[in-house]
């Protein structure tokens, strides 16, 4: 069975009268020890889609629709109390800057002992300690951390204790949101390679959204790629980002200059968003598509299935419907 | 320019105090500008109704102690304190968006000497150096706003100060020195114009500041004797206190109601500023 | 694509150990001792030539100098030491004597296409202020033209509707094509291009770089391309150079650098960008720590405390540039010596070059 299970979830901002459909029939399954990632540039939905997932969303600004089970548990249904049980303890997440949620003008150590007494009130001292120590080991900490203040850590180093802060309860599944983009090549590097050797270590499920594909590609086993509040395609990297279906992934996996090889294949795709608070007739992508036929333009392509757990929505992928 | 105009409806409609500083605002020009219209008698001349309390033979606010209409005193009265208040509240704004602009964008040497230089103004009793100026140069009213305005420019340079240093690291700025602007156009067209909004909301408080200080002058008796004022008739109506209460009270509430007239709209135009700049941010 | 064409030897911009220092003030630490007066080296003499029509990528992490380096380069900030020459003429002179033709021959694109204009302005007077103060085009409708014809090419169309609108009712995409030909209509000699791309969307990316590519091969503009990402540098640039706490480490011909790289730090950089084929799974070469703020760097190679193959005389006295043949260069004791970490992580890059 699934860890965690998307059917046909739908998120729609509130702005006055305004609808935004942020995220549209969203459809996935994270199968236990898998890694996940989200693609999509910027207004695509990943991060409204975590959010989402994790209910974080205030119902005031948001309405949510669908089926989010979490070991079969619809998270939609929960009331706060259930939630909370859940949050951390099960799922927990880490952001691009989660640092700003500490306090300045306590100790890093002293904050995450109040963390852990939330769950834990009557551990004793040295317990916490020791805990709080052996995550800081996993993470590629020095002791030292504990005794120091959140300004005097670099960016790496805040982005280290936030891992590990998420960490301190042995969640099952992990959420990480652009965890990393705001590092280094070489910091984000060793961290990717910190979290793929505790994935191992703690067997953990792990959600990584980013609009950098190449870190899908180095860190993670399956891929969706989100474009409009949309699913794209979705699958195994070895298949979506070597061979990819849709003609978006295709377009971004053109937009990055390789490396190595001739230097004149790089195009961009030509347009931009369309405006999420419109609902299209057909294909959102349609507008920028190279290969957009009149049946794009009218009818909303449907996930088909194009390979082991390969799914593409595109008219012109070939493939049994599913539909 | 439509989406100007809505923006200022939009601020209205969610901003309680604008809307009622606005209305006292309006009230008190149509005061000062009709007043020949609306005041029953000159304010210079002397009724046979001495001291009578208010609603007396047709003196809807009584007459002081010599006979003058209070309610023909108090609408000419508004003149003066209103053009006070206003010139000397726009000659703090100037120097000030100027000075601190200048120690903002420039920095280095010129801003710690301005800075010092600052803080000098700041700690000078400004009171008492109007006092000064008064005994040298006379009471007349023109002294009295320029003296006002020049001594509480230090708050308005102080805001445009950190508006500046922090316009100074935007992109924006930078585009327009790689473009070839000089400094002082770059100060002018884009420093300035970007940054002056919470100087205009702090001016129009300061507005009240000033109305108070020469209200507080003329009630020493350093006011201009030559027009009316508020803080006059506040003055003159002291020694009538405990009989003819209304002499000294109705201007006082005049003061009351104009301070809190300009502060209203200021800190409203505070509120309004604030989110925007946060959503810029 | 094209070599390009390098019409005459004389160098258009020669700079000569440039160097710009910070002083960072007194703080009082926690144990209550008050710290020295300090420089901060953000560039610490850097030396380059550029070509006609040449272009140079800057790479190094936040925090190496490469944006001061940029901004020092065209007087947005004086220089602390050292020379830059444009066409043989020092440009501090250029910059005390004529200003204005200064800042014609030497342009700036900046990282952040949101901020670059004044809110406040509409792109008519965004685009028609320049014009005006470097005296291009006869009379108003003359600029007016010129102006229109930015906004068509930019793919603001009809460029008449856009013309009164406001940056904030543009894409950053839009707005970075506006910046980048605003920059192209002085006809600039010279051009530093800061992380143009870093802050818009991957699909529109590859169009501005394109873009950027093609106007200056037409005007044979040289460039100093600043940005954090190698394989974009690689695409645009003739020359890398590799900087690290304010000091170039690596320079040369980019594939040269980037398929033959000699210096550890140019090996971890490129060992650390991901590959976009997740068939292709390498290791990565691992170092501790992330770069300190550059002061006081001590004597030996700035690099050696995080480096993995640092000896004894690293830490002594830093190493002076390695001759590599073909105008490759490398700041390192073993600049071209084998080396045996490195090879099994990025070995396969370079054959796959080769």
């Amino acid at each position: 069975m699934a860890l965690l299970e998307l059917k046909n979830m739908n998120i729609t901002y509130k702005v006055g009268k305004k609808r935004v459909f942020a995220v549209q029939d969203a459809c996935m399954e994270i199968e236990e020890q898998d890694a996940v990632g989200i693609v999509g540039e910027s207004g695509s939905g990943k991060s409204t889609l975590a959010m989402g997932v994790l209910r974080l969303l205030s119902p005031r600004i948001a309405d949510i629709d669908g089926e989010v089970l979490y070991n079969g548990q619809d998270f939609l249904k929960l009331n706060e109390d259930e939630l909370s049980k859940l949050r951390w303890k099960e799922i927990s997440v880490v952001f691009q800057k989660s640092m700003n949620a500490l306090s300045p003008v306590h100790k890093v150590g002293a904050q995450m002992e109040d963390v852990y007494r939330i769950h834990f009130p009557k551990a004793s001292s040295e317990e916490v300690k020791k805990k709080i120590y052996d995550l800081f080991q996993i993470v590629n900490l020095s002791d030292r951390v504990y005794e120091l203040y959140p300004h005097e850590l670099s960016g790496g180093m805040m982005q280290r204790v936030s891992i590990a802060l998420s960490l301190l309860f042995s969640p099952k599944l992990l959420v990480l949101d652009e965890a990393t983009t705001a590092l280094d090549v070489v910091t984000q590097g060793q961290i990717l390679s910190e979290i793929m050797a505790l994935q191992d270590k703690m067997k953990l499920t792990r959600m990584m959204i980013t609009h950098d594909v190449s870190v899908v590609s180095s860190t993670c086993n399956k891929v969706v790629v989100m474009y409009a509040g949309r699913m794209m395609e979705q699958g195994y990297v070895t298949d979506v980002l070597v061979h990819p279906k849709h003609p978006y992934t295709q377009g971004l996996l053109r937009s990055f200059p390789s490396f190595t090889g001739a230097k004149s294949d790089l195009r961009g795709i030509p347009g931009s968003l369309p405006d999420l608070s419109i609902k299209p007739t057909g294909c959102v992508f349609a507008d920028r598509c190279p290969h957009a036929t009149d049946q794009c333009r009218s009818k909303l392509p449907e996930m088909r299935t194009v390979g082991n757990k390969w799914q593409v929505a595109c008219h012109l992928a070939e493939g049994e419907n599913n539909g | 320019m439509k989406k100007k105009i809505e923006a200022v409806k939009r601020a209205y409609k969610n901003n309680q105090q604008l809307k009622v500083g606005t209305v006292l605002l309006i009230f008190l020009l149509l005061c000062a500008l009709l007043a020949s219209v609306l005041a029953p008698y000159s304010p210079y001349v002397l009724t046979e109704d001495i001291r009578v309390g208010p609603g007396v033979n047709g003196h809807l606010l009584g007459t002081d102690a010599l006979g003058h209409d209070i309610l023909s005193q108090l609408l000419f009265g508004a003149r003066t304190s209103l053009r006070i208040g206003i010139v000397a509240a726009l000659i703090a704004g100037t120097i000030g968006t100027l000075i601190g602009g200048i120690a903002g964008f420039f920095g280095g040497k010129v801003d710690k000497f301005i800075v010092e230089f600052i803080n000098v103004f700041v700690m000078t009793p400004s009171f008492f150096l109007i006092l000064i100026v008064v005994a040298m140069f006379g009471s007349s009213m023109k002294y009295v706003m320029i003296v006002i305005g020049l001594t509480s420019w230090p708050g308005n340079a102080r805001l445009m100060r950190a508006q500046a240093i922090s316009l100074r690291n935007r992109t924006f700025v930078k585009s327009c020195q790689a473009m070839g602007e000089s400094r002082l156009s770059i100060m002018f067209r884009h420093i300035i114009p970007n940054g002056i909004f919470p100087i205009i909301a702090n001016t129009t408080m300061r507005v009240s500041g000033a109305i108070l200080m020469e209200s507080g002058l003329s009630f020493l008796g350093l006011g201009d004797p030559n027009v009316i004022s508020w803080g006059q008739m506040i003055s003159n109506g002291k020694a009538y206190l405990t009989n003819a209460p209304w002499i000294s009270i109705v201007p006082g509430l005049a003061v009351v109601l104009t301070v809190l007239t300009f502060f209203l709209i200021g800190d409203g135009l505070n509120r309004v500023i604030a989110p925007k700049m946060n959503a810029n941010k | 694509m094209a070599e390009r064409i390098t019409t005459n030897d004389q160098y258009v911009l020669e700079v000569n150990n440039l160097s710009k220092w910070y002083v960072q003030k007194k703080v009082v630490k926690k144990d209550g001792k008050v710290s020295k007066k300090q420089d901060i080296k953000a560039v610490d003499g850097v030396s380059f030539t550029l070509k006609k029509g040449e272009i140079l990528g800057v790479i190094g992490e936040s925090g190496c100098g490469k944006s001061t380096l940029g901004r020092v380069l065209i007087y947005l900030e004086d220089p602390t030491g050292g020379q830059i020459k444009l066409f043989g003429e020092s440009a501090t002179a250029m910059v005390k004597r004529d200003p204005l033709k200064f800042r014609r021959t030497c342009q700036m694109i900046f990282q952040n296409p949101f901020d670059t204009f004044d809110p406040r302005y509409t792109l008519r007077k965004i685009l028609m202020n320049p014009l005006k103060l470097h005296n291009i085009g006869a009379d108003e409708d003359e600029r007016l033209k010129i102006v229109l014809g930015v906004l068509e090419r930019s793919g603001l169309r009809p460029a008449e509707e856009y013309i009164d609108r406001h940056p904030h009712e543009l894409s950053g995409g839009q707005l970075q094509r506006i910046s980048i030909l605003r920059s192209m209509l002085l006809e600039p000699a010279f051009m530093v291009a800061d992380e143009p791309v870093s802050m818009l969307d991957v699909s529109i990316r590859a169009d501005i770089i394109n873009m950027l590519q093609e106007l200056v091969q037409e005007h044979h503009t040289s460039m100093v391309f600043i940005s954090h990402d190698i394989a974009t540098t690689r695409y645009i640039s003739d020359k890398v150079a590799v900087m690290y706490l304010g000091r170039v480490v690596e320079m040369g011909d980019t594939d040269e650098v980037l398929h033959n790289p000699q210096h550890p730090y140019t090996k971890v950089l490129i060992s650390n960008c991901a590959s976009l084929n997740p068939l292709e799974k390498k290791e990565v070469i691992k170092v501790s720590g992330e770069p300190p703020t550059p002061i006081d760097n001590g004597p030996g190679c700035y690099f050696a405390p995080r480096c993995y193959r640092a000896c004894d005389k690293c830490f002594k006295e830093y190493p002076g540039p390695v001759d590599l043949g073909n105008g490759h260069w490398a700041s390192c004791y073993f600049a071209n010596e084998k080396d045996e970490i490195a090879d099994k992580t990025i070995a396969k890059d370079i054959a796959d070059a080769k």
